[in-house]
């Protein structure tokens, strides 16, 4: 069965009128109680009644049974906008709702979205989120039903998109794309980045501190112009983790690389890795569109919505080169417009509330271009067209788009037979069986063809051929820094400071070389002797960060304490290093111990209150 | 940079440091010779082992990066 919102519970502050409908269509035959609880115990009952459920399905309408079967597809909630644009797509459309309730957010009553979603809502077919949607219009609009409706829903994949009938552009080249994993291997590389400098600090008003920026801008010049958007990225995709709780008078503490969730994201298979990415990148402010977006006609709906929308819909975009423009029209006016657009609003035409907005264009230039999920470039001028006029753009669908499709319909369990995975690339598909450290966990490629994945090279470079990487490659590059990463090459450094970061997520330095062996097919003595060397040196020195040290008056009381002290170690000359979980000693007087979290200098050393 | 001693029978809780530790008290003679790692060390506090204050532990890892050193780092905040 799967999760959703227990309607029973739902219903029960609903004043009589609204019980009223929402018995109508669980009891349509019956004769209704006219008192609250008499309407809540006959809803009750028909919820509890698989018969009656039956007769409530087989009664929905085709807009209704879709949308309640795609609810269950995703496990019982659904953000609204996406559940709007999932039967927008499949060209079902919703008559504008006149009633001017407050069933869905302040402003969303009349919206596309509020049009496919309302009347159902009040029907008692969906059941707000109202916990986190209520009056807040900028928060998600999630929406669920109850498990035991949508138990009684026939299973099956959904309708594909309707096509879009975009005009072809004559004579158009097919422009070029990232490669999906060029974007993948984009925010791994700024993760390790993140590793390597100890953490993003943060300010106060929640943005990256600049200097932390500007800094990462230095250390990785080629993605300079793109730094903070992969550094938000981090945030959105969930792979930093804040600091312990802020200590007042003490300078707050970075965000760090929460390690097992990179090491999660290593283990996909590239296109669920880069479903990741894109969906991450999806909630990630894009100042270009969504300042614009906010302050526009639409923006009662969150930009990260809008590019939700066009995502999902890309899968309906014609396979060949079309003008950004026309594209962009046709998605509006088919698709977004029954989501985002506002009938009626204004005018009694309603075209004030259905004008094109020019953020779509921007999203799909933008954003969807560069996470390689459309290519998008310049038209060959035309021969009929004036003469200095600006080139126009056009765009077609990459391999990222074919990716991201399959990852969708994998994860919102859409997946059908012909979604096979193997269509992506031989490498995509690949899921490595266990945790990197694990050790290789695919077939060696096999140097002899030229199949390999990576190719180390005596200079300590590493050249990675991205349509044969897969889970486990990517992994194996945990040891060397991104430097370039082209379309479809991407080169890395193997440094001193590289293989110090594989050894701090858990690899030894057999592992190490086992990694890059299995994929490269061998490593030059040099480079083996070199990492060899760097590994012992790296263990003479060693930094425990957030350690906590208890101070003893000297040697012999620390060694008589010690014993006392699980997972407790000898520092210096007299203080021990407690485990990481392990309680501050408890035998100790209360006055004799000062545990402090922020530390004056005092005398040369920390404060003691 | 040493820790002046605490009087007999009393314990102190130290929260948060970073703690560096080293193999031979040569290599720790060697970092605190570098002004740039040195003036960002709180105490000494062994031989072989110093302590830093947990907001300037970022700024000590970049330190130690410059300088050439790749420690392995433990923990976290």
């Amino acid at each position: 069965m799967t999760d959703g919102v227990d309607l029973a519970r739902a219903i029960l502050p609903l004043p009589v009128a609204e019980l009223q409908r929402v018995a109508r269509r669980y009891l349509p035959d019956s004769r209704l109680p006219v008192r609250k609880d008499g309407l809540v115990a006959a809803i009750g009952a028909a919820l509890a009644s698989p018969e009656r459920l039956d007769a409530v399905v087989a009664r929905l309408s085709p807009l209704e049974a879709e949308l309640l079967r795609e609810l269950a597809r995703r496990g019982g909630t659904a953000d609204a906008w996406a559940l709007a644009t999932h039967a927008a797509l499949r060209g079902l459309t919703a008559e504008p709702d006149a009633r001017g309730g407050y069933a869905f957010q302040r402003w969303l009553d009349r919206s596309g979205a509020g049009a496919y979603l309302t009347p159902l809502v009040d029907d008692g077919l969906l059941v707000r989120d109202a916990g986190r949607a209520a009056f807040d219009r900028r928060a998600e609009a999630r929406l669920g039903a109850d498990p035991r409706l949508l138990a009684r829903l026939r299973p099956g994949p959904p309708a594909p998109p309707t096509p879009l009938d975009v005009p072809t552009l004559d004579g158009a080249v097919a422009p070029v794309a990232p490669h999906p994993l060029a974007v993948v291997l984009e925010v791994i590389d700024a993760a390790h980045l993140v590793l390597d400098l100890g953490g993003v600090p943060v300010t106060r008003a929640g943005a990256i501190a600049r200097p932390f920026v500007r800094r990462a801008e230095r250390e990785r010049p080629l993605r300079a112009a793109r730094m903070e958007t992969l550094l938000v990225t981090l945030f959105a995709a969930g792979l930093l983790r804040p600091p312990a709780e802020p200590t007042p008078g003490v300078p707050a503490r970075p965000w760090t690389v929460d390690r097992e969730a990179l090491a999660a994201l290593l283990r996909l298979p590239p296109y669920l890795a880069y479903a990741a990415v894109v969906d991450a990148t999806c909630r990630t402010n894009d100042p270009r569109v969504d300042e614009r977006w906010d302050r526009g006609l639409y923006g009662a709906a969150p930009a990260s919505a809008l590019r939700r929308a066009v995502f999902d819909a890309l899968p309906a975009l014609p396979p060949h080169p079309v003008a950004v423009e026309s594209a962009a029209a046709v998605l509006w006016s088919d698709v977004l417009v029954h989501v985002f657009g506002w009938a009626g609003f204004v005018d009694a035409s309603g075209a004030y509330g259905r004008q094109q907005p020019g953020e779509v264009a921007a999203v799909l230039e933008g954003v969807c271009a560069r996470l390689g999920l459309l290519a998008v470039g310049d038209a060959p001028p035309s021969v009929d067209g004036p003469v200095g006029a600006a080139p126009r753009q056009v765009l077609a669908p990459a391999l990222g788009a074919r990716w991201y499709a399959v990852a969708r319909a994998r994860l919102l369990g859409h997946a059908a037979v012909a979604d096979d995975a193997a269509e992506l690339g031989a490498r995509a598909a690949v899921c490595a069986s266990g945790p990197p450290a694990s050790g290789p966990t695919t077939v060696p490629p096999g140097a002899p063809d030229g199949s390999a994945p990576l190719l180390v090279q005596p200079n300590f470079e590493v050249h990675a051929y991205l349509d044969r990487l897969d889970a486990a490659a990517v992994a194996a590059l945990t040891c060397a820094t991104a430097t370039r990463i082209d379309a479809q090459t991407a080169t890395f450094e193997i440094d001193r400071r590289s293989v110090g970061r594989a050894l701090d997520l858990g690899r030894d330095v057999e592992g190490v070389l086992a990694d890059l062996r299995a994929h490269a097919g061998a490593v030059p003595a040099n480079v083996e002797r070199t990492i060899r060397d760097w590994a012992a040196r790296r263990d003479r020195l060693r930094v425990t960060l957030g350690a906590r040290l208890v101070e003893y008056a000297d040697a012999a009381a620390r060694d008589a304490a010690l014993a006392s002290l699980a997972g407790a170690r000898a520092v210096g000359e007299r203080f021990a290093l407690l485990g990481a979980n392990a309680p501050a000693p408890a035998a100790t007087s209360r006055t004799a111990i000062t545990t402090q979290r922020g530390f004056k200098v005092q005398r040369g050393f920390t404060g003691r209150g | 940079m040493t820790v002046p001693p605490l009087e007999p029978g009393t314990v102190a809780v130290h929260e948060g440091l970073a703690l560096i530790e080293v193999a031979d008290a040569a290599d720790l003679a060697a970092l605190l010779a570098d002004p740039r790692i040195a003036e960002l060390v709180l105490a000494r506090i062994g031989e072989c082992a110093a302590v830093v204050l947990p907001h300037v532990a970022p700024r000590l890892l970049l330190a130690l990066a410059k300088a050439g050193h790749t420690p392995a780092v433990e923990g976290g905040p």
